[in-house]
């Protein structure tokens, strides 16, 4: 019997109260792998994005600042009451995910949430956002662009399990949610995150990316 | 209008897709009443496939649009069915599955067109399929069974190649293809 | 519809259909089965499935995204390829992989990928082409190559590669062939920072390997191992890790907001083509105040100490002040960092690249950058300025141990050198059999026209042969060599190279380039110009030999193995070479025995690998599982020049009493194998002196001999600094206009691949605010800008006609240095299919498509009324080429700005 090789699954769930990411800004290198791996991983649409990595300008600063940014997974996600057909449902390790099966595309979550999470898929008009990579922890993988990241600013763990490496790394760095003020409650962690880089991020805490000031974007007009 | 006679157009459809235009094909389309049916579709058709049918310089126009239109970008690239997204949406998750269902019923293999490495999905493929259909089951349940792999897209691809192309041979193709999948059509 | 049945037999048209006398299967018995799609949940199907990991197969590959090369796994379901992963086994890139790996996907699935072999129709350019067979293709391109073989000027095949990583194979059939002109880019890249490496330490080790796991302080000069930069990967999380976990510090100077000067500690945007003032004026403080280690110096530099100094200090040339009036970077700053590189020594190390080294005086720039680590005595230690086993097979140096990887079967000898007498050199034209004359015996010897050794370049091709490829389309105009067919092999200077113009009018002539064969994946720029297209195989459907310079010190490989067959009727090159060796026969064919098939490619690297496969206990089956092999058992690569010389090569050698030098004869010739230290026989470093030669007199070989003005520093012996002309004497309306590469783009390649192409697909000129309002600019204005000529000495220099100019958007960025304006490069292609062009959409005539992606959701495309595909300012860089290397001085370009109404 060969020996299994690391990238083989386990084929069985990790058994998690909170599952969640914790966000290192410290080794960021805003290389888009998490965004894009999840793009692939989900062949998620040209236009919509379930994790974005913005590059925020400060005022008088040279150096910019890399920001990923996905669903929070907020314990107390407005998305979930906002559904009209309870397609927006919280697993038991309570990642917030869509059952798209019950979707009709309102797009009443998409006005609740306030970190810009979720778009409708273009052709199918259901309502698409980070689900944690439902299909790849079920059977013990990581997330896609957690194993993706080659920095190590990603990290997948139990947010609620004070054995859990991730979960200690966030406490003793002191993470935080982004824009905890909105009460969400995210479970997604920051570690390193300057309050002028949140405050630079403007006119919503997520913007799409046809809108965004993010450098690449060139607006046609104006 | 039996169900021969439909099949038949399907095949020959499927000839004109699988690969450029030579001599022994143009002879089949410069039949009477092809002739009609093409000149009909398209103006100019019939001087398109007159004989000489081993004319170089006119098989040589022909692979060149050929080539515009099917292999290279900006024509009316790629022909297969693929992951397209129709008007009644996609078909592409079971794609794969349906198809394949399909070729082993009818006992076909693409391998069998000797045309190298065609994929299954190719429009010309599942015309042919259609075409093999209606030779086992003239009612058509079998065969509408496969036009289903062609309907949500195909009609977007006879218009748009009708529309792109400067050959009166690929803009009668064109249209035909959209009148056979026009389930209103006679 | 008809109505007359008899005339239209379904059958016989359906034989038709298939060329072919097989019967269909008429008249048999009507089948039972079950459909299988779920006819009222079509929305859910209009995307691909999640992939089931318990079902799927995993398959270690390498990947193709840049020129980094990590190892990765793809996941393989239902025989589609659905997800790339970084490969844990793999050390240097420790199972990390960046967005790029993922394209690897994107380019295969391409609905607008070149598939079939195509043969021109009409006029060269026109756009016209009709499908052939491989039989046909190959039987063209046999045909042709047999002949050049037999006309006895085999050198008339030109085989021009971007980028090749068949890490040995078309050599081998270059080789074989006898053509000398194998020919690449490497001078649009990275030459000049090459030459100081090899100058001073023999070989450039593909290339330093800074050991910056345990680093305490980096000095980066202009260097971008974060977004693009050869082992960029395998630096960038090792970086990070020192930064975050070790407290290691990075300084980074550039001209914009680069990832690393983002990430640096401290960022000092600098004046252009000044970098190395404060590496010089580095050197300066560390020789003044004795931060130096002397100790190294004297066992392992071939000058005395005293001569640095007196050449760096005594004359007050390279003080902080002085740099700081060239640089912008403020005296005491300067000093400062070389305290703390001096101190952190022998834990710090310098890096550069373009930033310091695209310039007219990037040569010596980089000496000086290079200067630093031997000053501080940190190469080849922990922590420092390490240089590894040259790629653990390509190379001697430090090899001992390793098994021996190479293409199996005999090798073909390389191609004889144009020696006065042989009907090549008579060819040449005068002036280039003048320079010739001039050359020494060893470059004589090594000569072999002016494609693959341009004369006027010698350093170009004095320790390998890096070339000066930019300049070939212009050589070929001139007459410098006769070509009679043109290979490009996924090379795309119709696109990428400066003055990208030219290079399209010589391609596109045929009293230049009769024949033109283009060898890619994609409708490039460079394949519209071509009269014959062959469809490679990408990255997941064929076989490679792999290795690349470890960041673990320790040498690897790996294998690149096919995951899916390869679409249409896509051929890996391999298999392409080795029909054409056996249709052009010859004794070309000895050299590639195996079949014509993937199966026979298997075969083939089985054999080149049959030394690792028996490191394995499953054998080939089992390495092909794992992927990547590295022995585990051996120690890193640090201080390899103070390893003992091999028991094998003291045998029968003996030593120079007064250089200390041990030589043997080997193969018939006086071979160096070490140098005395302390009365041990030890490696030592690849050069000559077996030192580090700081002093290397090749510099006014070159410039002699080429014909330099006396004193011309790029002819200086001793690292120097001195000035871009042209920016020194920059006028105030007048900006440095650079060029730089994303993260998420690679080379020239990338702007198809739609994830990647969504995040940048529009290149704004970048420039301080500052700048803007000196100009009276406000963010989002549209301007021209103009490119002017360089001074110095370099083609067309000081013509007052302006190389070209382009049209813009502006967008202010801090990060940028106020006397630069910069905007990316791989955008605003106008080939590579409807994805690069951004021509895609409901509403466009052509949108029809297998993938929705390109249909429906470009939503930058000009008709969603997004920005377009960007612009391609390639055409109005001038072709400017550094004195002796060659390297293209692609941020020297001194522009005018003009705001457009």
């Amino acid at each position: 019997m060969p020996e299994r090789l690391p990238w083989e699954p386990s084929g069985k769930p990790r058994a998690m109260k909170r599952a969640g990411i914790v966000i290192d800004l410290r080794r960021c290198i805003g290389c888009h792998a998490c965004s894009v791996s999840c793009k692939t991983e989900h062949d998620v649409a040209l236009g919509v994005f379930r994790t974005r990595v913005r590059y925020v300008e400060r005022p008088g600063k040279a150096q910019l600042s890399f920001l990923p940014m996905l669903c929070m997974h907020c314990q107390d996600a407005p998305c979930i009451p906002a559904c009209p057909t309870t397609a927006m449902s919280k697993g038991e390790d309570g990642r917030v995910y869509v059952n798209e099966s019950k979707c009709d595309g309102t797009t009443d979550c998409i006005a609740a949430c306030p970190y810009d999470a979720i778009q409708l898929d273009p052709q199918t008009g259901i309502a698409d956002k980070c689900d944690l990579c439902q299909h790849r922890t079920d059977v013990g993988m990581d997330p896609a662009c957690v194993a993706s990241c080659p920095s190590g600013t990603l990290r997948f763990g139990d947010l609620d399990d004070p054995d859990d490496p991730v979960s200690k790394l966030a406490q003793e760095h002191g993470a935080r949610g982004f824009r905890e003020d909105a009460k969400t409650r995210p479970t997604v962690q920051y570690i390193g995150l300057r309050p002028s880089v949140e405050a630079a991020v403007t006119g919503g805490i997520q913007l799409h990316p046809e809108e965004d000031e993010v450098i690449y974007v060139q607006k046609k007009s104006d | 209008m039996p169900d021969q006679d439909v099949g038949a157009i399907y095949a020959l459809l499927s000839r004109v897709f699988l690969k450029e235009t030579d001599a022994a094909l143009l002879h089949e389309l410069a039949r009477d009443e092809i002739a009609q049916i093409g000149e009909s579709l398209a103006p100019g058709f019939r001087a398109r496939i007159a004989p000489p049918h081993d004319d170089e310089a006119r098989l040589e126009e022909e692979a060149t649009e050929y080539a515009r239109l099917f292999l290279l970008p900006g024509g009316v690239s790629p022909d297969a069915a693929g992951w397209m997204a129709g008007e009644e949406g996609a078909i592409r998750a079971d794609l794969e599955e349906r198809i394949s269902n399909l070729y082993e019923v009818l006992r076909l293999r693409p391998a069998d067109f000797g045309l190298g490495n065609v994929p299954s999905d190719h429009v010309g493929m599942l015309l042919a399929l259609t075409a093999a259909a209606y030779g086992i089951e003239p009612s058509g349940d079998l065969a509408n069974r496969c036009r289903a792999l062609l309907k949500p897209w195909g009609a977007t691809f006879g218009e748009t190649l009708a529309t792109t192309t400067e050959s009166p041979l690929y803009r009668a193709a064109g249209r035909l293809l959209v009148i056979l999948l026009d389930d209103d059509a006679a | 519809m008809t109505k007359n049945t008899n005339s239209l037999d379904r059958r016989d048209l359906l034989k038709l259909a298939m060329g072919a006398a097989a019967a269909v299967a008429a008249g048999a018995a009507l089948p039972v089965f079950t459909p299988v799609f779920a006819e009222d949940e079509p929305r859910k199907t209009a995307r691909l499935g999640k992939v089931d990991y318990t079902k799927a197969t995993a398959i270690p590959t390498i990947c193709f995204g840049c020129t980094t090369h990590c190892g990765v796994i793809g996941w393989v379901e239902n025989g589609v390829v659905r997800r790339i992963e970084g490969n844990p086994l793999d050390i240097n890139s420790r199972g990390k992989i960046c967005s790029k790996a993922n394209a690897m996907i994107s380019y295969t699935y391409y609905p607008d990928r070149l598939l079939y072999p195509m043969k021109r129709v009409g006029k060269r350019g026109e756009g016209k082409w009709k499908r052939i067979s491989w039989d046909a293709a190959n039987a063209e391109v046999a045909g042709r190559l047999k002949k050049i073989r037999a006309s006895g000027h085999p050198e008339r095949f030109v085989f021009h590669y971007g980028r090749d990583k068949t890490k040995g194979f078309t050599s081998h059939f270059c080789k074989a062939f006898g053509t000398p002109n194998r020919v690449n880019r490497r001078s649009i890249c990275s030459s000049n920072r090459r030459a100081p490496l090899m100058s001073f330490y023999g070989r450039d080790f593909e290339w330093e390997t800074q050991d910056v796991a345990n680093t305490k302080y980096i000095v980066n000069f202009g260097a971008n191992p974060m977004e693009a930069y050869q082992g960029g990967m395998f630096l960038m999380g090792r970086i990070q890790d020192a930064r975050v976990d070790h407290g290691a510090r990075m300084v980074t100077f550039e001209v914009r907001p680069s990832t690393p000067a983002n990430v640096s500690d401290e960022y000092y945007p600098i004046r252009p083509g000044t970098d190395g003032c404060v590496a010089y004026a580095m050197c300066y403080v560390i020789l003044k105040e004795g931060l130096y280690n002397p100790r190294f110096w004297k066992r392992w530099v071939n000058i005395p100490i005293e001569t640095m100094r007196k050449h760096i200090v005594d004359d007050e040339k390279y003080t902080p002040e002085w740099a700081e009036q060239k640089s912008g970077i403020p005296a005491n700053t300067i000093r400062r960092i070389a305290r703390e590189f001096a101190k952190a020594a022998p834990h710090c190390c310098t890096m550069s690249n373009r930033g310091s080294a695209k310039h007219y005086n990037g040569v010596q720039a980089d000496r000086g950058i290079r200067l630093l680590d031997v000053l501080v005595g940190n190469v080849g230690k922990p922590g420092g300025f390490c240089l590894s086993s040259l790629r653990g097979w390509s190379g001697k140096y430090g090899q001992d141990g390793l098994p021996k990887i190479s293409i199996p079967g005999p090798k073909p000898s390389s191609p004889k050198p144009f020696l006065e007498g042989t009907p090549q050199f008579a060819e040449l034209p005068e002036h280039v059999k003048t320079r010739v004359r001039r050359f020494p015996d060893a470059w004589k010897k090594k000569y072999t026209g002016e494609l693959n050794t341009p004369s006027e370049f010698p350093l170009a091709w004095h320790w390998y042969a890096m070339r000066v490829g930019q300049m070939i389309p212009r050589y070929i105009a001139e007459g410098r060599a006769k070509v009679d067919l043109y290979m490009s092999f996924t090379y795309g200077a119709a696109y990428g190279y400066p003055e990208a113009k030219q290079s399209r009018e010589v391609y596109k002539d045929e009293s230049l380039i009769p024949y033109h064969v283009c060898i890619d994946i994609n409708y490039s720029e460079q394949a519209k110009l071509a009269d014959l297209l062959l469809p490679d195989a990408t990255s997941l459907e064929r076989w490679d030999a792999h290795s690349q310079n470890c960041h673990e010190l320790i040498p690897y490989t790996g294998i690149r193995q096919p995951l899916m067959k390869p679409l249409g009727e896509a051929r890996p090159v391999q298999l392409m070479m080795r029909d054409w060796a056996h249709l052009i026969g010859g004794g070309m064919e000895k050299y590639f025995d195996f079949e014509s098939s993937m199966d026979g490619l298997e075969g083939l690297y089985e054999k080149w690998y049959a030394n690792i496969s028996a490191k394995h206990k499953g054998g080939w089956e089992e390495f092909k599982r794992r992927g990547i092999w590295h022995d585990e058992t051996r120690a890193k690569d640090y201080e390899l020049y103070e390893r003992p010389v091999t028991a094998k090569n003291l045998e029968g050698s003996r030593v120079d009493e007064k250089t200390g030098l041990i030589t043997k004869e080997i193969k018939g010739k006086r071979t160096t194998v070490g140098i005395m230290q302390d009365g041990k026989p030890v490696q030592g470093f690849p050069t000559p002196t077996r030192r580090i030669q700081v002093y290397d007199p090749v510099f006014e070989l070159a410039a002699e001999t080429v014909g330099l003005p006396k004193g011309d520093p790029n002819g200086l012996a001793l690292p120097t600094w001195f000035p871009v002309p042209e920016i020194d004497s920059i006028a105030d309306d007048e900006l440095v206009f650079t060029t730089f590469k994303w993260n998420v783009h690679t080379q020239g390649r990338s702007g198809h691949w739609k994830h990647q192409t969504e995040i940048v697909h529009a290149n704004p000129v970048y420039m301080h605010p500052s700048t803007g309002k000196r100009f009276g600019l406000k963010n989002g204005d549209r301007i021209e800008v103009t490119v002017k000529r360089p001074k110095g000495l370099t083609y067309r220099a000081n013509e007052k006609e302006p190389v070209g100019s382009f049209e813009q958007t502006v967008r202010f960025l801090e990060g940028v240095h106020p006397k630069v304006i910069c905007c990316s490069h791989h955008l605003g292609h106008w080939e590579h299919g409807r994805m690069a062009q951004a021509k895609a959409g409901p509403d466009t005539p052509d949108a029809v498509s297998s993938d929705r992606d390109m249909t429906d959701n470009v939503w930058w495309a000009t008709s969603q009324d997004g920005p377009g595909n960007g612009v391609h300012t390639n055409d109005v860089l001038p072709l400017n080429p550094a004195p002796l290397v060659g390297g293209q001085n692609w941020n020297d370009n001194v522009a005018t700005i003009k705001k457009l109404s």
